[in-house]
């Protein structure tokens, strides 16, 4: 059966994936080591212990995501938290940075190595070469690739693969985006944030519309009563030839729950839900729902419909209240 | 392919009217009300306060505004300890939205982020400060707190008779 694997930025949210049916639960250490860098969220050692005790207890795997890039200067920082994860005893490391990789395949050969989203492998020659150098044991694919693509992939890869089956999309080129950078100076994929905190203004206006704000920049008006997502500049609107709108991505979630007999069939080792950065209750609405579908799916893979119940309590949580197949979904892919 | 939102599944605002929820809320005096809710907070955050957890607040005022019941206070950090004082028109963070909402967001059976989306919660200044509120809130094992259940239950119970009285 597919593996459900699900988000944690805190310890009540981690309990909230446990008890609602994940398969794995994934999560980071309190600094820029990991893709969800924001002011107050995640694991410090003693939380990180408390998750690890409360999903053994259950049979919940955790991974710990290391999935930055580390710089000279920093390296040492990606080096200790490879250490205290192996340390923890956890299940897997989710790594980007060949660096980081090198170490952690030398230091601790038994432990799984997975690869991150952030690293961006979407062929076989990719996925070879990370199994050969640092036998990385499972790759979770980029939300670049259509269907048809991720087929073919599951086909030759040497490695099982993990694909997104839910959460907040973004413009999809992981690892390699700069557009946070150029806005705000911070990169997201050394500094762990996109759109950091810091950089974000959100303001009201009297006629009820919300102006989104980056480094000052106006990215975004929503007029009032429409849907918000998130601050970042890939889900901005802009004058492009006289129009205005959404030029490079919507605001909008990735539900692959009408996929998911496909999924199974051509061998996808696990499904991940996206989302570290929100609440305990997004978690437990979304880990239910996937738990509910993956279940029936594994049944009954021929019959298989997602419930219409399903998909209003996904939409209730999508990033400007809407969902898509997104890459998967594009037949001229 | 786009599934376009079909409906509005979390419970929408009330119907009835804003003065019957803010008449008896209004009729006692702010300092009242700032002094409830500084005595409940200290009690909620009892371990956080002493665990430093919300030491960022340090020098920061956040405005809590409940847009039905015509409150709005600011809170501030002062000796390790949480103080509510009515709002006297600055704040480095506001945070507003209706009761009912804050409700969802206290019994956690809501995400903030979700409200957000939604235009039901809004947050406006300093974003890294409504992280931090954010996920201190999140973060909190709720069983660490003394009288979480009896809290916990009289919230849940508030979010359904909220639910009951004033849904569409």
């Amino acid at each position: 059966m597919m593996e459900l694997v699900c988000p944690a930025g805190n310890l009540p949210s981690l309990k909230a994936a446990v008890d609602n049916g994940a398969d794995a639960v994934y999560i980071g250490f309190k600094d820029d080591t990991n893709a969800r860098h924001f002011a107050g969220l995640n694991f410090n050692d003693k939380r990180a212990g408390s998750a690890l005790q409360y999903a053994r207890e259950r049979g919940v795997k955790v991974f710990v995501a290391i999935n930055t890039y580390a710089q000279t200067s920093t390296f040492k920082r990606w080096q200790e938290a490879v250490d205290r994860a192996a340390g923890l005893g956890v299940n897997a490391l989710i790594l980007a940075d060949i660096g980081v990789m090198d170490y952690a395949s030398e230091r601790y050969p038994d432990l799984n190595l997975h690869l991150s989203v952030q690293a961006s492998a979407t062929n076989q020659a990719a996925l070879s070469f990370y199994h050969r150098h640092f036998n990385i044991r499972r790759a979770v694919l980029p939300r670049v690739l259509s269907i048809k693509q991720v087929r073919q992939l599951a086909e030759e890869s040497p490695i099982p693969l993990e694909v997104f089956g839910f959460g907040s999309l973004c413009v999809m080129v992981e690892g390699r985006c700069l557009l946070s950078s150029y806005t705000t100076g911070q990169s997201p994929n050394n500094y762990g944030a996109c759109s950091p905190g810091n950089a974000v203004r959100w303001q009201e206006k009297p006629d009820g519309s919300l102006e989104t704000r980056l480094n000052g920049v106006l990215i975004d008006r929503y007029e009032a009563g429409e849907n918000a997502g998130y601050p970042t500049l890939c889900k901005g609107r802009f004058q492009v030839n006289g129009n205005t709108f959404y030029a490079i991505e919507e605001p909008t979630s990735l539900n692959s729950l009408s996929i998911l007999p496909d999924l199974q069939k051509m061998g996808i080792a696990a499904l991940k839900v996206e989302g570290r950065q929100r609440s305990p209750a997004y978690v437990a609405q979304v880990t239910r729902v996937l738990r509910a579908a993956i279940d029936s799916c594994h049944s009954n893979p021929d019959t298989f419909q997602a419930q219409p119940a399903w998909l209003a309590e996904l939409e209730k949580v999508s990033e400007g209240a809407q969902t898509t197949l997104g890459a998967y979904h594009r037949p001229w892919q | 392919m786009i599934n376009s939102l079909i409906y509005p599944k979390i419970p929408t605002l009330p119907s009835l009217p804003v003065s019957l929820l803010a008449a008896p809320v209004t009729l006692l005096p702010e300092k009242f009300h700032a002094t409830a809710i500084s005595k409940l907070l200290n009690l909620l955050l009892e371990s956080a306060l002493q665990e430093g957890e919300l030491d960022f607040l340090d020098g920061q005022s956040v405005s809590v505004e409940v847009i039905d019941l015509k409150l709005r206070f600011a809170l501030s950090l002062e000796h390790e300890r949480l103080v509510a004082r009515p709002w006297q028109g600055q704040d480095d963070l506001n945070l507003r939205g209706h009761l009912y909402d804050f409700l969802l967001l206290a019994s956690r059976q809501e995400d903030s982020d979700t409200l957000f989306f939604q235009r039901r919660l809004k947050m406006e200044g300093s974003t890294d400060l409504g992280l931090e509120v954010k996920n201190l809130l999140d973060g909190m094992d709720m069983e660490s707190v003394r009288f979480h259940k009896p809290i916990d239950f009289a919230l849940q119970r508030s979010v359904g008779v909220y639910s009951r009285l004033f849904q569409h």
